[in-house]
């Protein structure tokens, strides 16, 4: 029994030529030098964590001062980025400063590290609580939260200062986490 | 669950750059371009193993998954001639009959010396009105088909021979 063979077509080189894929080829591939240059400048601009559009600033009115939340426009899954919270208030009384992220943010992001360390903390209504003993309001006071994103998309949520008795400020943000 | 869409997602986005950078890009590789791909192979081992896992199973589900998709992308490519021609391009005529094909070679990057370097390797060819067609083959190689059929005495021994 003889195995079956099939008789190879001739063909010639011109037969594998293929004048549209080709043009269809450089066409695509332009494209995508332009999506590569996008790419480029967009992790320039602050896409990539750092740049000028990286981070953005929010400011709320809070009793006899100001609280102003600095977070990141664009930050990447599982890679470091941090919260900065500063509160203006020279002319407040209050010894106590106490700020809360809300809970939708525990569940998006990890917090890693606050600086300085707080004195206490506690679990509240509006999520994880963090207080300080603050004994010289003559100059901004800030609060660095290292968190690393654990969700893709779109994630924030809400951040609130209080000192003394004054209201609150609660400020509301959102940051995009690249995958 | 994640290791293997991050290796889909890898090989997808390598395929994609690699197909734009042109068929001439890799195909001949400058002490530069090897370089170039360790650095490559550096910056996408963290993006395929994610932080903090080294161990080897993670190894072992992305090696596997990459080899998998190599083989179904060369079954799909066997299988639908359409693919093939999006996954692997079309050959270029370069050089018809004696003429150059201008815009060609500016598309694919390519000039008159990487045809003449071509033809003396393959065929000791001296100048181009020699060649009667020059190729850009898929690979990113150029083959040279010469005007009078060359004697095996007068074809270079290739050193990789």
């Amino acid at each position: 029994m003889t195995t079956p063979v099939s008789r190879a077509p001739v063909r010639h080189f011109r037969d594998e030529l293929n004048e549209r894929a080709m043009r269809r080829e450089w066409v695509a591939s332009r494209a995508v030098w332009v999506v590569m240059a996008l790419v480029v400048v967009g992790a320039l601009a602050g896409m990539s964590g750092s740049g000028p559009l990286a981070r953005a600033s929010s400011t709320s009115p809070l009793g006899d001062g100001d609280a102003t939340l600095n977070y990141p426009r664009f930050a990447r899954f599982h890679a470091p980025t941090a919260l900065v919270v500063s509160v203006d208030a020279p002319e407040t009384t209050a010894t106590t400063l106490r700020i809360s992220l809300s809970p939708e943010l525990a569940g998006q992001v990890d917090v890693r590290q606050v600086t300085p360390q707080p004195d206490a903390t506690s679990l509240g209504p509006d999520g994880g609580v963090y207080e300080w003993q603050v004994e010289d309001w003559a100059a901004p006071v800030s609060v660095q939260f290292s968190i690393r994103p654990d969700d893709h998309g779109q994630v924030g949520g809400r951040v609130t200062v209080a000192a003394g008795n004054g209201a609150p400020a609660a400020i509301d943000f959102t940051t995009w986490v690249l995958p | 669950m994640g290791l293997v869409v991050r290796a889909i997602a890898i090989y997808v986005i390598l395929m994609v750059l690699m197909r734009a950078s042109g068929k001439r890009q890799f195909s001949e590789l400058t002490a530069f371009d090897a370089i170039l791909l360790l650095i490559i192979s550096e910056a996408v081992q963290q993006a395929l193993l994610g932080d903090e896992d080294f161990s080897l199973t993670a190894g072992v589900i992305l090696i596997v998954t990459l080899v998998s998709i190599d083989i179904l992308m060369s079954h799909i490519k066997q299988w639908w001639t359409k693919a093939d021609l999006v996954l692997e391009g079309a050959p270029v005529l370069l050089l018809d009959d004696g003429e150059l094909i201008d815009r060609a070679m500016d598309r694919e990057r390519v000039d008159e010396s990487d045809i003449l370097a071509a033809a003396r390797e393959t065929f000791g060819i001296e100048s181009l009105d020699e060649i009667r067609y020059a190729i850009l083959e898929r690979t990113g190689s150029i083959s040279i088909i010469p005007r009078q059929p060359v004697a095996a005495s007068a074809v270079p021994a290739r050193e990789d021979a």
